[in-house]
Order: C-alpha cells, then structure tokens, then sequence
C-alpha cells in the first residue's frame, strides 16, 4: 500500500473517530437532557450553535465521504464491491440535495435525504456485518469476489463500510439538530 | 439580541473550529501514514517483489474431475486426481495430486476469499499440532487477481506462516477446472494411489478438519460435516 493511500486510510480513520465522538456526544446529550435541567440548557445552545450552520455541515460530511469514496477507486484503484455501489448510490445524490437544501433554504430538504439516509445506513450496517461475521453469507466463495473482504482495516474495525456508516449516521445527526434548530426558532416566532 | 442573532453570533465559531480541525488532522495524518506500514486487507506488495502471483503454466496430466457440487455422493470419489505440475511463487517446481504414494490434500484457496483466510489459519494450526503428519499438504493460490483486496497471495501465505507448498495457478485457473473447483476454499483428499477420497468446499470447524484428516490418514471413509 503506497505512503498517499497510507496517509488518506489514516485521515479517513481520523475523521471517522470524530464522527462517531460527535454522534456519542449527541446522543447521550439528547437522552440525559429529557431529565437533567442543566443537560437541556447545554442542549439547547448546542442547537443554537450548530443548528444554523447543519445542513452545511451535513454537505460537507457528504462532500467528504463522496471525496473519498472517489479516491479511493480513481486513485487508490480499490475496486468497489457491490455493496459498495449501492453505498455510493445513497452517498452521491446527498450532496446534491444537502447542498441545495443549504444554500438555497430549499423545503424538503430532509424529507428527500431520509430515504437516501435509511438506505444507506441498513447497507453500510449490512456490508459491515458481513465483512466481521462472513459466514452470514455463506462458508464458501464463488468465483466472484464477494463484499465481506474489506481493503484495509484500521484499528481492527474500521473499514470503508464502518467510514460510511459513520458519515451517513453523522449527516442523520445534523439533519436532525437542524430539526430541532428550526423548531425553536418557529416557537421563538411565535 | 434576537434568537436569530444569538444564534448567529454563537455559530460564529463553527466553521473556523471545523477547518482547524480538519487541517489538525490532516497534519496527524501525514505523521501516522508517513511511515507506509503495510496494513491487514489491501494491496499488500511488501516483501512480495518479483514473486510468480499468476502462473504463464500449469501442466495438467489425467482426466479432469467433474465439476464440484456436493461432498456427499460426489462424483469425483474414486476417479484418479490429474497430477498438476506447476512453480511456487519463487519458481521452484511443484507438483500436486496424482498417485504420490502418500495421502495427499490439495487445497484451492484464493487471496480476496474471506473464507479462505479464515481456514488458512486453521490448517497451519493444525499443521503445528502434526494433525497432518504422514499427508502431503499442497496449497493452489488460484483466482487471483491484482484488482482485488489482500493481493499479492505471496505476501499473505508467508504473513499466515504457510510452510507448506504452494502451487501458482494460471490466470484461467487451470489447476481449479482440472480438479472441478467451484468455489473456494476446496480441500481434495487423494489417497496413496491417487485416487479422490473426497473433496470439501468452504470453511470447516478445527475439530471437524482433524477429524477428517485422521480418518483420511488411516483410509477410513471421511467424516465429511454435513453442509
């Protein structure tokens, strides 16, 4: 494995660690703020702070992630599997809607990235489960490569299928601050 | 100040913290991957330099078994496994099957199968333990492909510790169509006159190979796990 792809796994793996620290950190917020008051207030001026700015975030998790997966195949010359496809089928199309939902305020913005979200979350689940359990397709290869062999692994777990997890849980999070941001600011409205 | 204001003015943070972040891992990323340590899975060259990955020839000597499909009533038992005569991955002469006057067990494995790499370890574990003592224990790295993960094969029977030797298949698998390979990993149990006493595809549990293996040692009929 070449020094570039050495440096972009070890980024990629990085930049996944983060994600999944954001998303821990949101959720366990989300749950202790239904009992603790002072968790609600920290809450709630995280959804200030972030919610403005999460549908740009969330482009650019999706910016990222369509980044990657590119270089990856273009340059890494990683050919994807088929599960890998339908990753990138969910994946591509998010950047165009999150990226107009953003900057144009378009409406429906997160209705129309919910089913690529769904999607992409059960087969990036899926992919990844079958590239740590194999034997849940089968005890045997056919003469076609099969999808539970992951290019490289870091840290023991971390494969393209758990990068893509990551990024789609992590766009899922901000579409869902950016939820609770615009609820506030209508109920301040009103 | 309105909600719409304080919000604004608190985000104002944001972005400058998401770039500084990205170029500090951008600089940690440079620092870990500098080193270019091969890793598990992916293209894995180190060490692998002028190795035969795919062989240009596999000679092939007898009539080739049928097709695989089933252990059980498999049409291959009894037929004479054709002898394969072929190179390692440093060019040294191998040959497999055929009637060596030993038990031997020729196994089809593939570098991207995960199922292979599963039972590769199992077999050398095995090994270690003598469960193999007295059988010729051949390896064919077949179906290999340089755009496909854990590629080259060489690198990663020698990182598995794989002593044992290893036949290069050609590019259109001539050594798997001679011994009916439908999959991966196929284990062909030939007996001292070289005849098939069975063949196995996919994993097997540790306790089930060396079963196996002892009654195919002792010519007892092999107790094939049902699949």
């Amino acid at each position: 494995m070449s020094n570039q792809v050495e440096i972009a796994n070890k980024a990629f793996l990085l930049l996944t660690l983060v994600a999944n620290a954001v998303i821990v950190i949101a959720v366990v917020i989300s749950v202790f703020a239904l009992f603790v008051a002072p968790v609600r207030r920290l809450r709630d001026s995280m959804i200030a702070a972030i919610g403005p700015e999460a549908r740009r975030l969330a482009f650019a998790v999706a910016a990222t992630c369509t980044l990657g997966s590119l270089y990856y195949s273009e340059f890494a010359h990683f050919v994807p599997c088929r599960l890998c496809w339908y990753q990138r089928i969910c994946m591509y199309p998010l950047v165009v809607i999150l990226g107009v939902g953003a900057w144009k305020r378009a409406p429906f913005t997160r209705l129309t990235a919910l089913p690529f979200i769904v999607c992409g979350l059960g087969v990036s689940t899926w992919h990844f489960l079958v590239e740590r359990f194999p034997t849940i397709e089968g005890t045997s290869c056919g003469t076609e490569i099969k999808c539970s062999v992951p290019w490289f692994t870091e840290m023991g777990f971390v494969t393209l299928a758990f990068m893509c997890l990551s990024g789609m849980a992590l766009i899922a999070t901000l579409l869902l601050v950016d939820r609770a941001h615009e609820r506030s600011t209508s109920e301040e409205i009103a | 100040m309105s909600g719409a204001n304080r919000a604004r003015g608190s985000s104002k943070w944001l972005w400058p913290s998401v770039i500084g972040g990205i170029v500090v891992i951008g600089v940690v990323a440079i620092a870990l991957g500098g080193g270019g340590k091969d890793n598990t899975g992916g293209s894995n060259n180190g060490g692998a330099k002028d190795k035969i990955e795919i062989a240009k020839v596999v000679e092939v000597s007898g009539t080739p078994l049928p097709d695989f499909d089933t252990t059980l009533n498999d049409s291959a038992i009894g037929k004479k496994a054709p002898t394969l005569d072929g190179a390692d991955f440093d060019g040294k002469s191998v040959t497999a099957g055929g009637a060596s006057g030993k038990p031997q067990i020729v196994t089809f494995i593939a570098h991207w199968c995960p199922h292979c790499q599963r039972e590769v370890p199992i077999i050398i574990d095995l090994k270690n333990k003598g469960v193999f003592d007295g059988v010729e224990l051949t390896g064919v790295a077949t179906g290999t492909r340089s755009d496909a993960p854990n590629y080259p094969p060489s690198a990663w029977l020698a990182s598995a510790k794989w002593d044992s030797p290893v036949l290069v298949d050609t590019a259109t698998s001539t050594a798997g169509a001679a011994y009916g390979l439908t999959g991966f990993p196929m284990l062909v149990f030939v007996n001292p006159d070289g005849t098939v006493a069975g063949r196995w595809s996919g994993e097997m549990e540790p306790s089930n190979l060396q079963a196996v293996a002892e009654a195919f040692k002792a010519g007892k009929k092999i107790p094939f796990p049902s699949n």
